[in-house]
């Protein structure tokens, strides 16, 4: 069996677990260059940049010093932060560069609630 | 452990009564151009620069500063050497009835570097932070409507209103959105946008 239960999943930022994060997500794209010509049928491609955004979703938790809080400081700081993020309890992507966005709620009727985007700059690498 | 309930968040906005200082201790920071007040009770200054006097070693200074939320910052760097007390004007808040909700949302406009060096992969630097907000509440008056008048007000978001956790800034108020359907009660959104920086404050109401 190869699937990966969510429970699994955790965001780590440098050594430390970033807590009350309920979901991340990773999106790599990969913008490939058009070189279609006249004598052909197909639209055919060579490789170009690639880039990655993401987000991740939680319980906002400013109390979490060395999570929530240093995500909230570096977004509005515009300083970046280098991420973690668990697929698995050993798999996991690296991110060395994300620059952060965020949105942060609260309603009486339920809970605080953040959601960091991010830009990566560099690579992602996987283990 | 950790999650905040949302019945201790709380909206609060700049009220009408607004408080003066004199020669109030400050702090120069690190970067040389950043000043602090030292009474962090007094840090809601009301965002008029004309209400503002900065004095170097007891005298007037005569240069170019802005005011921010909690600090006033120099358009250049000042001796660090010196002592700075300030003249000026905060705000007291006060909340405003019916709201039950409330959402941030802070931007960064990466800026794209990459180039032929950067291994495949795009490159970024960070660019200019802004942030807009709204909040929600069941309607009362139309007291917002007649703040949409270009000026800027303090507003703070609470996490835990118990902790005073929260989030402060300048906001334009840039609009109000008001409903009314027979199968509910009247509510409106109000909608900020931010001028200047957000910062996440402690500071006792």
């Amino acid at each position: 069996m190869s699937a990966n239960s969510g429970i699994e999943g955790k965001v780590m930022m440098g050594a430390n677990t970033v807590l009350n994060i309920t979901d991340w997500s990773l999106d790599v794209k990969h913008k490939t260059n058009n070189i279609t010509n006249f004598t052909e049928e197909w639209d055919t491609f060579v490789k170009g940049l690639k880039s990655a955004t993401g987000s991740l979703k939680g319980q906002f938790n400013y109390a979490d010093t060395n999570g929530q809080k240093a995500l909230v400081d570096a977004c509005l700081a515009g300083t970046p932060v280098a991420l973690k993020l668990y697929y698995s309890t050993t798999g996991y992507y690296t991110i060395a560069e994300a620059y952060l966005e965020m949105k942060v709620s609260s309603k009486v009727s339920g809970i605080a609630e953040a959601e960091f985007s991010f830009t990566v700059s560099g690579a992602v690498t996987v283990v | 452990m950790g999650a905040k309930s949302g019945v201790v968040g709380a909206f609060y906005i700049q009220a009408a009564t607004v408080n003066t200082f004199t020669t109030e201790a400050c702090t120069l920071q690190t970067d040389k151009r950043t000043l602090k007040i030292n009474d962090t009770t007094k840090i809601m200054f009301k965002n008029d620069i004309t209400l503002f006097t900065v004095y170097k070693d007891a005298i007037a200074m005569n240069v170019p500063f802005e005011i921010e939320i909690d600090c006033i910052v120099f358009a250049d760097e000042q001796d660090d050497t010196a002592t700075y007390t300030l003249s000026g004007t905060y705000s007291d808040l006060t909340q405003k009835g019916g709201f039950f909700e409330w959402s941030l949302d802070v931007k960064n406009k990466i800026n794209d570097v990459t180039d032929f060096a950067s291994a495949g992969f795009e490159k970024k630097i960070s660019g200019v932070k802004s942030f807009t907000a709204s909040a929600k509440r069941y309607f009362v008056d139309d007291d917002f409507v007649d703040q949409m008048d270009g000026t800027l007000v303090i507003t703070r978001f609470f996490t835990d209103i118990d902790s005073f956790e929260s989030f402060v800034g300048y906001t334009h108020i840039t609009g109000e959105k008001i409903g009314q359907k027979v199968s509910g009660i009247a509510e409106s959104e109000i909608s900020f946008d931010g001028h200047g920086k957000l910062i996440y404050c402690n500071i006792e109401l």
